[in-house]
């Protein structure tokens, strides 16, 4: 036994060396980023890229072709749903005269099929059919209002909201390995012009994108990863390190500042995801504000569908966890369109099997989820919970 | 213990043939050990460095490009031979040189009571990180684990 004490010394020395120190193969992660539908995005993928500090070119090159599939997908993308690419199935579909059928390709016509069920989900707050609304309060290619007097009168935005209220009846078919979109026959007068139905899918688009890029990775099989479509949508794998879990932190709408330098921090809230996608949106991103006087008003891109205009609802932000993120981009924009009150009752009746956070001005800051506490972390004590009586 | 055991345990005098082979493959197989743990570090130079202030990304340096991307208003970049990136915070400032022909990076000023991160080696690799703990400041190189939170 005494003879053996070094023998088992070194053992145990060699096998904390080995296992202990600094193991051969670990996880790093190589990026691509890309810029699509006016909007930048990242794709993360983890994986032995280095073996001992030389580079995996099997695995490298793999990661090379999914990053090039993903800027193929999000190209395709880009150039079916934007507004003003000629050539595109939306510009095509609004140019089209009342009644008219055109032509679509698949992704087109899934994200329609998403935004009609999310359409009719929320009795119509969300609305992809407030492109005339958008277009001009200066969001999408609009002129920026510079005053009061440069914002649409109510008689005007009164008529693109009943033409909005047609979107129902937008029809969708597929047959023989087509797709087609008619539009309704329904129009309104504006300035002794007809106006057909318009499409503005900016609040779906990113949402789906993440959804495809997801089957990408199940495609190539990394089970560690993620994408980002800026900070409107990100589909998460799982993270390689502890306990697999990527940390979301939402953003604080309304980060204080002083002199040009923030005094808070970027989050109000955080909690662990994995293997999910998730989508959030907020008053506090694409806005602008005018002077009224003593008092400014913030005009955001988010639009209430029933009024026309830009949702004043006092929703600031929404986030919404779990399923396809092309649902979950739209539901943000509803939440945040619906205001508070109804928002509570739709989440806890009809999306019950997803996580949502939202936050709103309600004497003070507030925030709503139904994740249970415990689950979740305030970070930021400006924030105190929403108590629905 | 028994006479006769007593007697053999001092007839064993100093070290046998065998017990010095087996005593001189311990010190090959650990010396062989050491050598493989620091050749698998990762030396080489990093494609680029981020800075998060509190877990938010603002301000990256890309080496291959020789571009930068500041997010905010916190962080103003000074161009000439090194870029100086000063970050201000809500605690105090840091100040990063990045050395664009060296591909390193290393924070060269700052006001925090530590100054632990003035301290830090230089960023020269995949594997080295700058951390300011009183500003929440963090520098770490492309291509490190650190993304595990996401901001939305």
């Amino acid at each position: 036994m005494k003879k053996c004490a070094p023998v088992i010394a070194g053992l145990i020395l060699s096998t904390v060396l080995l296992f202990g120190c600094s193991p051969a193969k670990e996880y790093t992660l190589m990026e691509r980023q890309y810029y699509f539908m006016n909007s930048p995005s990242l794709l993360t993928v983890y994986d032995y890229f280095y073996i001992n500090g030389v580079e995996d070119s099997a695995r490298v090159s793999k990661f090379e072709q999914m990053a090039q599939e993903v800027n193929d997908l999000l190209g395709n993308l880009d150039s079916a749903l934007s507004t003003t690419y000629q050539t595109s199935d939306i510009f095509r579909f609004n140019a089209a005269a009342a009644g008219a059928t055109v032509e679509i390709s698949e992704d087109t016509y899934n994200v329609l099929n998403i935004a009609k069920s999310v359409y009719n989900l929320t009795d119509g707050y969300y609305n992809p059919a407030v492109y005339y609304s958008v277009q001009t309060y200066g969001f999408n290619g609009g002129k920026t209002p510079q005053s009061f007097a440069d914002l649409p009168t109510d008689e005007e935005i009164a008529a693109y909201v009943e033409l909005s209220e047609h979107f129902g009846d937008l029809q969708l078919t597929a047959a023989e390995g087509k797709y087609y979109a008619s539009k309704p026959a329904y129009t309104v007068q504006w300035q002794g012009e007809p106006l057909s139905l318009k499409l503005d899918l900016g609040g779906i688009g990113k949402g789906y994108a993440a959804d495809m890029v997801n089957v990408l990775f199940e495609k190539y099989g990394y089970t560690y990863g993620k994408f980002n479509f800026a900070s409107s949508s990100v589909a998460f794998r799982l993270h390689p390190l502890e306990d697999h879990a990527f940390t979301l932190a939402l953003v604080n709408p309304r980060r204080k500042s002083e002199n040009g330098v923030y005094t808070e921090r970027a989050d109000f809230f955080r909690v662990a995801v994995s293997d999910v996608t998730v989508s959030s949106g907020g008053d506090y991103e694409n806005y602008f504000i005018l002077n009224d006087g003593n008092a400014q008003k913030r005009f955001s891109h988010i639009f209430n569908p029933r009024t026309g205009k830009p949702a004043e609802s006092g929703v600031m932000s929404a986030t919404v966890i779990g399923g396809s993120a092309a649902e979950n981009d739209a539901l943000t924009t509803a939440i945040i369109a619906m205001g508070q009150n109804s928002a509570v009752e739709f989440i806890n009746s009809k999306l019950t099997q997803k996580q949502v956070v939202f936050t709103c001005e309600s004497d003070g800051y507030k925030y709503y989820t139904n994740i249970p506490e415990g689950f979740y972390e305030v970070v930021n004590e400006s924030f105190t919970r929403l108590e629905i009586t | 213990m028994s006479l006769k055991k007593v007697q053999q345990v001092k007839e064993d005098k100093g070290f046998k043939k065998a017990d010095l082979i087996i005593y001189g493959a311990i010190i090959l197989l650990v010396a062989a050990l050491l050598i493989a743990v620091f050749a698998s570090r990762d030396g080489s130079p990093p494609e680029g460095v981020r800075v998060y202030v509190g877990g938010d990304v603002v301000f990256e340096y890309d080496f291959a490009s020789g571009e930068y991307s500041v997010y905010g208003e916190a962080v103003t970049v000074t161009e000439g031979e090194a870029l100086n990136v000063r970050i201000e915070t809500a605690g105090g400032y840091n100040v990063l040189e990045i050395n664009k022909s060296a591909r390193t990076a290393h924070i060269t000023e700052a006001d925090c009571r530590g100054q632990d991160c003035v301290h830090t080696p230089a960023i020269k690799d995949g594997s080295g990180i700058i951390y300011c703990s009183p500003h929440g400041v963090k520098v770490v190189p492309f291509g490190t684990s650190d993304d595990s939170t996401v901001i939305m």
